[in-house]
């Protein structure tokens, strides 16, 4: 988890990761953050993130990104 | 037949009283005789594009369903038995079939699509480059009258195809069930774009009368109806008039006014109509997306992207933008971009992809090459406000500008605001040629006494007179005033069935009366026919 | 849905109706004064109107009722609709009849001689002003609505109005409000103070013309025209009605004479009373000063409507007995009509001569 809090203030140093919950919903990530935030989960944890999931219900808080982060890693 | 007219509030009451009459199970087939028969009213030809786009969607998916399951049913049977590198192949192979069917069908779509609403397009651009060599050689096409909502329906179709390919939910079994998804008369006209997961449920379990949402929806369609027909058909008087091939004898105010009169009429007309569609549909217990969140409210492009059309910005990120950014090729790009800079990686393709998917969207409103210098146009703004980001951060900081400040939002309201503007000319004027003669009269040309509001005035010369301008400005105040309410959060509809009774009818009439008397009907006008109608 | 809930829609659908009703009576088609000259009417005490003109423009601005009233206490009432169109002349007697019973009843050529206009909206709108003008709820009412669509559908072949824009006919006249004719005087019942005549400023201008001719020799009649006359003689004879056709005097092309001479043929031949003022021998009973009695080629003014309410209202007396209504307590309102009338003409004169 902490190491999804830190690839996230990698992308944007203002916000507080741990208290956000609206990310996408917000603002605050838009479609290019969505896109770089992808490309550093792939490189750190080796895994394929499918479009389907790109919602703002899987990326609007660091909580629900680490959900998904597991639940792919933990996929067949 | 338009949204605003007696035959559409016939047809729909109609519709409505027989959904709560056939039994539960049977009105999603009520709603499919519905849609069809709305679709044959608009014309009896043109039905068979849309029933061939259906069935190529159906059986596309189908077969791609089949080649999943048996993919499943086979990993099931073995998998305990072989290997991860194996169960990846047996992946690769299904995933690659279930990619080329689903290629395949997206392209006959597309094609459909192509040759009705771009061959005549490409077909002219053809002969005039033979012109210009002086050849008499030309191609012509038969005339082809534009299905009613190609351009809404088979975009849900291909999204449809795609989610398929991607396994994201099953395939419809039932061919009639996907014929009333694409054909659905609510989203026919003007969309909303609908995701087949999202209205599925809602459209084929048949609903339970519930007073809430015939109320709300027959609210909903009020308000749909005062914004095209008080405000939106309002001021296309003045627009029709300021954008025509007599521009040239206007001020460049006059054109500049012109500019905030239209972005008035497109909002108005546009969420006017999604207004209608969505409280159809509400009043048979079904929701449809949203489309439109106050889009001028935006402080820049991007965000504006995401409040206007919002069904077809949804549809482009996910079935365009995503996949470019993510696939192999530009990933690929990125990591060769890397090797320069760590800002270029990011760079290249945060611009290259919004060309792609801005000039899609450009060319999506129309055949004509102005709509692609809207796309392009578009594609600039937002392209450089990325690569520029840093840049503007920088200078924010050392200008100490508080970006939280009330001022500085508005400011980039106003800023976005009038950027785009400069795109909506691009897409009302008769041209890009004439596009651009206006916006070098209204960087030229300006005439302050436009503004003085004296009967003799240029403002009341151009279509609207004193009277009606004073309209038109009550009915933008209001729709201000509303949009200032939902952007703080609060839902008019909900908050509205809270107060008194009394309170609540005297603001129904009187919504009443503004429609009944102000609204631009009736043989004295030639209402504007919504402008999306032929997409 | 409750019960509440079903009483509660109910309750706003009714106040929705009521609320279209309000907006057809205030944007009704035609001009203010129609409506006022129909409710002045129909608020008369039964059985005190004697005698009834119907027609066109052609009535009001000539039929002087209170000199004629003044002259002879005579109540013949002025029943008239601007450009009213031949196949709703028998609905304007129905209505008519609906209130009172006139021993007379004069009807106005125009209607039957003039041909019906190739202009369809032109046509469609005539017509709007007798069914506006019409009680809402009215079989008559529905009559006119019947009958205009059935004319409308057999002359124009591009025909396409939705017929609920004659019933809620707000849909095509709501954009009224912002002309400058429209006020709300319109709503409800406000009465005519002249007795039906036509009463504005204009009234009292002067158009200088030249004599006009009296044509001889006659022309067929506009099908629809023909059809409905010979409608309304079979209905008149049918009631036994005492009537006496009049042409009032005006200005016309030749064949539009010709088709008004035809009617006055048809009339004589089925043995029904007719006077045409424009022959020689009419426009000569009338005695015009063509300088000075007319404000246009189709209509007399002030001056030229006192010298024809003399000549007809005389040629009554002589040849009907229509009771002097003077000094009977229900005829109250007409009395000190002419007087007022005469007094706000001079009005008007004084304020013409300071300009």
């Amino acid at each position: 988890m902490d190491k999804i809090i830190e690839i996230l203030q990698s992308i944007r140093d203002d916000v507080d990761f741990d208290t956000e919950d609206a990310l996408v919903d917000n603002g605050i990530f838009d479609s290019f953050d969505i896109v770089g935030l992808v490309s550093e989960l792939k490189a750190e944890y080796d895994i394929e993130i499918p479009i389907e999931d790109l919602t703002p219900e899987n990326f609007n808080s660091a909580e629900t990104i680490y959900n998904l982060v597991e639940r792919i890693l933990n996929e067949d | 037949m338009s949204f605003t007219s007696l035959e559409f509030i016939g047809f729909l009451l109609a519709v409505v009283v027989l959904y709560y009459i056939v039994p539960k199970k049977y009105r999603w087939i009520e709603l499919l005789v519905a849609s069809y028969t709305f679709y044959l009213i608009n014309g009896i030809p043109q039905i068979a594009f849309i029933i061939a786009t259906t069935l190529i969607t159906y059986f596309a998916a189908i077969i791609m369903q089949k080649r999943r399951d048996r993919y499943k049913a086979e990993l099931d049977a073995v998998r305990d038995q072989i290997t991860k590198e194996e169960k990846q192949v047996m992946k690769k192979t299904a995933n690659s079939y279930i990619h080329t069917v689903q290629v395949l069908a997206v392209l006959a779509d597309l094609i459909i699509l192509a040759v009705v609403k771009y061959l005549g397009f490409v077909l002219d651009n053809v002969n005039s480059v033979f012109a210009s060599f002086n050849s008499d050689f030309s191609l012509t096409l038969p005339h082809i009258i534009v299905p009613l909502g190609i351009s809404f329906y088979t975009f849900a179709s291909m999204g449809y195809l795609i989610d398929i390919g991607r396994g994201k939910y099953n395939a419809e079994r039932n061919v009639a069930k996907l014929a009333l998804f694409v054909s659905f008369f609510p989203t026919i006209i003007q969309g909303p774009i609908c995701r087949f997961d999202e209205v599925a449920p809602g459209l084929f379990e048949g609903h339970e009368l519930k007073y809430d949402n015939l109320k709300f929806g027959a609210q909903l369609i009020m308000w749909g109806f005062f914004k095209k027909m008080v405000i939106a058909d309002r001021a296309a008087l003045y627009v029709t008039e300021v954008f025509s091939t007599g521009y040239d004898k206007y001020s460049g105010t006059a054109l500049f006014f012109g500019m905030f009169m239209y972005a008035v009429q497109i909002y108005g007309d546009f969420s006017g109509g999604i207004d209608i569609a969505r409280g159809a549909a509400q009043m048979m217990g079904i929701e449809l997306p949203n489309n439109f969140e106050r889009p001028y409210f935006s402080q820049s492009v991007a965000e504006y992207w995401r409040r206007w059309h919002i069904t077809l910005g949804a549809w482009m990120r996910e079935y365009v933008f995503f996949p470019i950014m993510l696939s192999k090729p530009v990933s690929g790009l990125s990591k060769k971009a890397r090797k320069v800079s760590a800002y270029l990686a990011k760079m290249v393709p945060s611009v290259i992809t919004p060309f792609i998917v801005f000039i899609l969207i450009g060319i999506w409103h129309g055949a004509s090459w102005k709509y692609v210098a809207f796309g392009l146009y578009n594609a600039i703004i937002v392209a450089s406000s990325v690569a520029l980001d840093p840049v503007f951060d920088k200078l924010n900081k050392l200008l100490k500008i508080n970006t939280e400040a009330f001022s500085w939002r508005v400011f980039r309201i106003i800023r976005t605001f009038l950027i785009l503007g400069v795109s909506k000319i691009l897409v009302k004027a008769p041209s890009l040629t004439t596009a651009i003669d206006i916006l070098r009269k209204i960087f030229t040309e300006a005439d302050l006494n436009f503004f003085k509001l004296t009967q003799e005035s240029e403002i009341f010369s151009i279509g609207i007179n004193p009277a009606n301008m004073l309209v038109l400005a009550f009915g933008v105040f209001i729709l201000f005033v509303t949009s200032c309410f939902q952007e703080s959060g609060i839902h008019i509809r909900e908050s509205l069935a809270k107060q008194n009774l009394v309170f609540r009818w005297v603001i129904y009439i009187i919504a009443l009366i503004l429609i009944l008397v102000f609204g631009m009907y009736g043989s004295a006008y030639n209402a504007a026919d919504f402008i999306y109608k032929a997409y | 849905m409750n019960k509440k809930q079903i009483i509660r829609t109910v309750a706003f659908l009714l106040l929705v109706g009521v609320l279209l009703y309000f907006l057809c009576d205030l944007f009704e088609y035609g001009n203010n004064y129609i409506t006022k000259r129909y409710k002045t009417y129909k608020s008369f005490e039964e059985n005190t109107v004697d005698g009834v003109f119907i027609g066109t423009s052609g009535v009001d601005r000539y039929w002087i009722a209170p000199q004629a009233y003044e002259e002879y206490g005579m109540t013949v009432y002025p029943f008239s609709v601007d450009a009213l169109p031949s196949w709703l002349v028998i609905d304007m007697i129905k209505e008519a009849r609906k209130y009172q019973n006139p021993q007379l009843i004069m009807i106005d050529i125009r209607p039957f001689a003039s041909p019906v206009s190739p202009d369809k909206t032109l046509t469609e709108n005539r017509a709007k002003r007798v069914i506006d003008m019409l009680d809402f709820f009215s079989p008559l009412r529905i009559d006119a609505i019947k009958r205009t669509d059935e004319v409308m559908t057999e002359k124009y072949s591009d025909y396409d109005t939705d017929i609920i824009t004659y019933y809620l006919t707000f849909i095509n006249s709501h954009n009224k409000w912002d002309s400058e004719d429209f006020t709300f005087d319109d709503i409800g019942s406000t009465k005519s103070t002249h007795l039906g005549m036509y009463f504005v400023k204009k009234f009292i201008s002067k158009k200088k013309l030249e004599p006009f001719k009296a044509y001889t020799g006659t022309k067929e009649l506009d099908p629809i025209n023909e059809k409905y006359l010979n409608e309304l003689l079979d209905y008149i004879e049918a009631e036994g009605l005492n009537v006496l056709f009049i042409d009032t005097p005006h200005n016309m092309k030749e064949e539009v004479a010709m088709q008004s001479n035809r009617v006055c043929e048809i009339l004589n031949d089925r043995g029904i009373a007719c006077i045409n003022y424009n022959t020689a021998e009419g426009l000569a009973a009338c005695d015009f000063d063509y300088k000075n009695d007319f404000y246009e080629g189709s209509h007399t003014n002030f001056y030229g409507a006192t010298k024809f309410t003399n000549v007809l209202s005389k040629y009554i007396s002589e040849n009907y007995q229509l009771p002097d209504r003077r000094g009977d307590e229900a005829c109250e309102e007409w009395n000190g009509v002419y007087e007022r009338t005469l007094k706000t003409i001079k009005k008007w004169e004084k304020a013409k001569a300071k300009k």
